[in-house]
């Protein structure tokens, strides 16, 4: 019946009008475009190494999601970061905390956690469970965002075993993100962590592994 | 949800092309102009079905009417920068920015039937009341990015339509000087939204993307009616049109967005409440050549909130400044609207020539519903005044035609500076609307009228 309506409302107020074709074109010329904004290259070829030991990835970092609708806007969490050795492999938990949006430091919402393996080369794939980012902690939108995240990196760029606190001092890495609220959209980003040092100010964040500086950048550095 | 291939095909098929917003002789974007100088809550013609429907007992016999109003409206939207929007890249033309400019046509028919038996009067129609549609121009910068062409109106609408298409029925009953009337309306609401669109509500060219929005519902509403007549010269109406939905509406359908990194495409509803609609008129035969009548409508467009765009069957909780107050994420994009209510006031009058030609002269002045911090491209309005001339001339005893002319001049306004849209926070925000509207409008009823 609404079909039908629709048929008689089109000759009612009638219109040429088509914002579908409209859409269609843009999408078009945004795919034409190699340079395009709408389809951010996200190029990340993780570094080979040889897989650190747990005691070089505990500790606390700060955790940077930066998607590709909003690079600039990065959602931030703290990372409470354990490792053991299980059957000769690695075993890595990270407990993550929402932090709010205008402070970059102040927990908010609920923690999730997540345990995944990294490889003997220190790449490694997390599969983060589905979790909420609160909407004091999303600087995007501003409203409660639930989304499944999966992270692709490598522990190896800014390892520091000559440290004095020894291990890793940053990860980064691409990820993909499906997010299932507001809506369902499926996107990619990037990632990264950064320790921080006890006594030391929270660090800044940065984006993607582009921006990491060549050297750790705790301010023991050498 | 409509059929968009067929819809779009059969409506180029009777010749129309685009407008964005009401041509003339309403606020907001009521369209209500069907029966051209009849249309009127006491005029003796089919379309009072709407307008007044106890002024159907001034019909006799078997009435069928069909008019059709074809307007063509100019607008310009000049858009300067303003603080808040987001830098482009060195060197690149972000289109938000400049003149868009446009001028298109629209076509709007309605249709009534009328059959008097004794002092009871049987109506029916099919009408469009509330609506419009527009087709943006194509007239920003070809750059590097690919949402530029589509010019600085583009963030608020680049193509779209809104219509309220009314089913209706209607019963009048006259008792002696007093007739009453009511109709039931089963009206098809729907609304079509395609817009440049970032995830955070910026003007960010460099992550440009569009959100299209295709709803639409079925809804109830209901007219009442009053006329009196203490004299054969002399009438005096009263009606009100209740809210399409009764109250807040749940449009169904879907939202595709496209965006930097991502695209979705979502089942949606969009909440919104249209306004319920008051008429006084006064018609006078002043002699057997010449009649008159001035006619008011007050529009309660205070009801016009906001155009909330939520996951199905959720509800739209919004926090002061437009954020997402849920708690689940449920409020995908928020239009703030805050309109305010407007009247319109209309004068006409009537000259019999001869017996089968009729000479009819108009005016009307339009009240504007949209305030500075919230008036953007989409849906633009402004105190406007029009002025109208025409003929009905009879064809045959049973048979009259009618065409009337009228022009609208719109005042001119400048909102730079005023546009609140880009301080609220998502999903609320949208850039700056600021700037400069221009518009005028050109409308041309034609109508043909059986009494059988």
């Amino acid at each position: 019946m609404k079909e039908r309506m629709a048929t008689i409302a089109g000759l009612l107020l009638s219109a040429c009008v088509d914002p579908a074709a409209r859409y269609d074109t843009f999408v078009s010329r945004c795919v034409a475009r190699e340079t395009s904004a709408c389809t951010p290259p996200i190029v990340y070829d993780p570094e080979i190494c040889t897989r650190p030991e747990p005691a070089e990835v505990e500790g606390v970092f700060l955790f940077t999601i930066s998607l590709a609708f909003a690079v600039e806007k990065p959602v931030l969490y703290r990372l409470e970061t354990t490792a053991e050795l299980v059957d000769d492999a690695l075993l890595v938990t990270q407990r993550a905390t929402p932090l709010d949006k205008t402070d970059g430091e102040t927990p908010v919402g609920d923690a999730f956690e997540v345990t995944f393996p990294v490889a003997e080369d220190g790449t490694f794939t997390a599969e983060l469970p589905e979790t909420v980012t609160p909407a004091a902690a999303n600087p995007i939108t501003g409203g409660d965002v639930t989304t499944r995240l999966v992270l692709t990196g490598s522990m190896c760029s800014t390892r520091r075993p000559e440290a004095p606190e020894g291990g890793v001092d940053a990860l980064c890495g691409t990820l993909t993100a499906d997010i299932s609220r507001p809506v369902r959209l499926s996107t990619t980003g990037t990632f990264t962590s950064q320790r921080h040092h006890p006594g030391t100010p929270w660090p800044s964040p940065i984006l993607d592994c582009a921006e990491l500086p060549p050297r750790p950048m705790s301010a023991e550095t050498p | 949800m409509t059929r968009r291939p067929l819809l779009a095909a059969l409506s180029c098929a009777v010749g129309a092309s685009t407008l964005s917003l009401r041509p003339a002789c309403a606020s907001g974007y009521a369209t209500a102009r069907f029966g051209g100088e009849d249309g009127h809550p006491t005029a003796a013609h089919p379309s009072t079905l709407y307008y007044n429907p106890a002024a159907l007992t001034r019909l006799e016999g078997v009435r069928l009417s069909a008019d059709g109003v074809v307007a063509w409206r100019h607008f310009a939207y000049h858009r300067k920068s303003a603080d808040t929007d987001v830098a482009p890249p060195e060197g690149v033309d972000a289109g938000n920015t400049g003149t868009s400019a446009v001028t298109h046509p629209m076509a709007a028919p309605a249709v009534f039937a009328t059959w008097a038996v004794g002092d009871a009067v049987l109506a029916a129609g099919v009408f469009v009341p509330f609506g419009g549609t527009y087709d943006g121009p194509r007239d920003g910068p070809e750059g590097d990015f690919p949402g530029t062409l589509d010019g600085p109106a583009r963030w608020h609408l680049i193509s779209g339509e809104i219509a309220d298409v009314y089913y209706s029925l209607g019963l009048a009953w006259r008792f002696g000087a007093l007739s009453v009337g009511a109709s039931g309306n089963l009206v098809h609401g729907r609304v079509t939204d395609l817009r440049a669109r970032n995830i955070d509500g910026t003007n960010d060219v460099t992550a440009e993307g569009r959100s299209l929005l295709e709803v639409d519902g079925l809804l109830g509403s209901f007219g009442l009616g009053l006329t009196y007549t203490p004299h054969p010269t002399l009438v005096i109406g009263a009606s009100y049109q209740a809210r399409p939905g009764l109250g807040e509406q749940r449009l169904e359908g879907r939202m595709k967005g496209f965006y930097k990194g991502g695209r979705f495409d979502d089942p949606v509803d969009l909440l919104q409440t249209e306004p319920d609609v008051f008429r006084l008129g006064v018609h006078w035969q002043a002699s057997s050549a010449w009649s008159t009548y001035v006619a008011g409508e007050f529009v309660r467009w205070s009801a016009f909130s906001r155009q909330c765009v939520v996951r199905a069957g959720a509800s739209c909780d919004l926090a002061a400044d437009g954020a997402d107050h849920s708690g689940d994420g449920d409020v995908i994009q928020n239009v703030p609207r805050n309109w305010s209510d407007a009247g319109a006031v209309r004068l006409g009058a009537a000259f019999a020539a001869t017996d089968a030609l009729t000479l009819k002269l108009g005016a009307s002045v339009d009240g504007d519903a949209v305030p500075d911090a919230t008036l953007d491209t989409s849906l633009p309005d402004a105190l406007d005044v029009g002025v109208t001339a025409g003929l009905q001339y009879r064809l045959l005893p049973a048979v009259a035609l009618s065409a009337t002319y009228t022009s609208v001049f719109f005042l001119d306004r400048d909102t730079t500076g005023r546009s609140t849209l880009s301080q609220k926070a998502p999903p609320s925000r949208l850039p700056d609307s600021g700037g400069r509207y221009e518009h005028r409008a050109d409308v041309l009823h034609i109508g043909i009228d059986l009494n059988l």
